[in-house]
């Protein structure tokens, strides 16, 4: 090799060489004066490059920085900025910072899962659950010319309602001392007969009126206090007297008329109608019965009317004078065409009972509505 | 922060070179002082000893490296490479000096026009020894100069000198061999003398 000639010849005397060495020399100097005079000029070639070195000037630097800025060469992320810190390129994968981090917040997330401070939520997994079971039947065919008088019925008598709520508590108290008698309730009377009704009553106020709380009823309800009382008295005596019904049909009949003392023409009316509907309904019974009458023209049954006949004071008491005396002349009308259609007592029965039950339906569906919202107004 | 900075001593020259090309200027400034000085030697003993012509070119190789750093082969050596594109440059100054020669007359630095063989007394003096050698060394072959002052002068070992010629390492060591018998032969009568 010329390179380890080169410092052999450099580094040793003649006479300091191997045999190797020496024919390795052999190339360069075959002699000791050759080997001598080779070595004297290698050493004299590297003192000569080394005295002829010069210094780069401070100058050339400059401008060369110079250059390196005016380059304006695009540059990546830098290395003092936060990209640089998390991933810096000269650094293998898992000595990188994000990656040390990341790795960091996965081991906490793991060790929080298995540790599971928040043990218990599986126990209640219905906490948030709402389920609703309701389901909407179709009305049949055969109910829908009811179903289409009684939602005009309502349409109306809620529309009246939200408008003038507060008119209720006037009528109400305004009704107290007033009365129309029309029917008599006999002992039999569907109103004072069952806990069901008066538990149906509640829901019916309350989802037909929606502004109508138990805490306010009690506050305003002249009239519930006195249904009530009536209730107890004939479930306590068990003697149901003509007095205290025609006090009660009284209240009803206030109620129906808005508080106000009705004419002496819608006496009239109201008691026709309800005579050729109770013939209609059940023909020529000899033992009259008595019966509040309801807006659907529907007989009164135990329980579900009085639901109705609640409905209609509610209705009722919301209209003022003149709105109120011809949505009671419209009902009417309706009520006697509902019943007309009808040639049997027996037929208009069934379909009345499948109204109800709809009507039931639909009471207990507005009441879960307004119960989901007062719970919100509450909470 | 002393901590987050790089020690750019620590890397090689690929790798600063590298960095560079990412867009890290500070390898760059430390690949430019590693061959500054190197560089600047280089041009000047290839280009007649100007030291200014030495800085300018030296100034124009890092500009080009500057403005295309993608252009250097991370595969090969950076030394090598760097020596390769500045003996280029040095060939290519030296068409440029042949053409002026031929057609101007101004006479470039380092040639002279005069006759540069000295008297004998002063061949026999010892502080001519290093003038002698750039006389014999401006006599030999272009390729057995160039062997001779990348191994001699600028330290380059065979195989480096091998990459930066783009020779085969055969051919540099009979260069070699060649170049230094014969300088050795005219020079050692200085020898004698300052015996």
């Amino acid at each position: 090799m010329t390179a380890n000639v080169e410092d052999i010849i450099k580094a040793k005397a003649y006479f300091e060489l191997s045999p190797e060495e020496l024919e390795t020399v052999s190339e360069y100097a075959k002699t000791e004066e050759e080997y001598e005079d080779m070595k004297w000029f290698l050493l004299n070639v590297g003192e000569a490059a080394a005295a002829s070195k010069i210094e780069a000037s401070s100058d050339l630097k400059g401008r060369v920085m110079n250059t390196l800025a005016a380059s304006a060469q695009p540059k990546s992320a830098g290395t003092n900025s936060a990209t640089g810190f998390l991933f810096p390129k000269d650094k293998q994968f898992y000595r990188k910072p994000a990656v040390q981090m990341m790795a960091a917040a996965a081991l906490i997330l793991i060790a929080i899962f298995l540790i599971d401070p928040f043990g218990g939520m599986d126990e209640n997994p219905d906490l948030a659950v709402n389920e609703v079971d309701q389901e909407q039947k179709e009305p049949s065919v055969e109910e829908e010319s009811i179903l289409r008088v009684e939602n005009r019925l309502e349409n109306e008598t809620i529309e009246d309602v939200d408008e003038k709520p507060i008119v209720t508590e006037d009528a109400l108290l305004n009704a107290e001392g007033r009365s129309i008698v029309e029917e008599e309730l006999d002992e039999n009377s569907p109103f004072l007969e069952s806990e069901d009704s008066e538990a149906d009553d509640e829901t019916y106020y309350f989802g037909s009126a929606g502004h109508y709380t138990e805490a306010s009823n009690e506050e305003q309800g002249i009239r519930f206090d006195t249904e009530a009382d009536l209730r107890d008295k004939s479930n306590a005596d068990g003697d149901k007297t003509a007095e205290r019904n025609q006090s009660s049909a009284k209240s009803l009949k206030n109620v129906s008329t808005g508080g106000m003392p009705p004419k002496e023409s819608e006496k009239k009316d109201l008691s026709s109608a309800s005579n050729d509907r109770y013939k209609k309904t059940n023909g020529t019974k000899g033992k009259k019965k008595s019966s509040t009458r309801s807006y659907d023209g529907v007989p009164s049954q135990p329980g579900k009317d009085a639901d109705v006949s609640k409905k209609e004071e509610v209705t009722s008491t919301a209209d003022i004078g003149d709105v109120k005396i011809s949505s009671n002349q419209q009902e009417k009308n309706l009520e006697q065409q509902s019943v007309d259609q009808f040639d049997d007592a027996s037929e208009y029965e069934g379909l009345n009972k499948s109204k109800e039950e709809k009507r039931q339906e639909n009471v207990s569906i507005s009441s879960s509505k307004e119960l989901k919202k007062l719970f919100y107004t509450v909470k | 922060m002393q901590l987050l900075e790089k020690d750019y001593s620590t890397y090689s020259d690929e790798e600063l070179m590298r960095f560079y090309v990412e867009g890290d200027d500070r390898a760059f400034q430390e690949v430019y002082g590693r061959y500054e000085n190197f560089m600047v030697n280089f041009f000047y003993r290839k280009l007649w000893s100007n030291r200014i012509k030495a800085e300018d070119f030296t100034h124009d190789l890092f500009a080009k490296i500057i403005a295309k750093p993608t252009s250097f082969d991370p595969s090969r050596s950076f030394k090598t490479w760097l020596f390769s594109v500045a003996n280029n440059m040095c060939k290519n100054e030296y068409k440029k000096q042949e053409v002026r020669k031929n057609t101007a007359y101004d006479v470039p630095e380092g040639y002279e026009a005069k006759d540069t063989r000295m008297s004998a007394d002063k061949e026999v003096d010892k502080g001519n020894f290093k003038e002698k050698l750039n006389q014999e060394l401006k006599k030999l072959n272009e390729k057995h100069r160039e062997v001779f002052m990348l191994r001699h002068f600028e330290g380059l070992s065979l195989k480096e000198i091998a990459e930066t010629l783009e020779i085969n390492t055969g051919t540099v060591k009979s260069r070699l061999h060649h170049a230094t018998k014969v300088l050795a032969e005219k020079l050692v009568i200085f020898r004698k003398t300052m015996l």
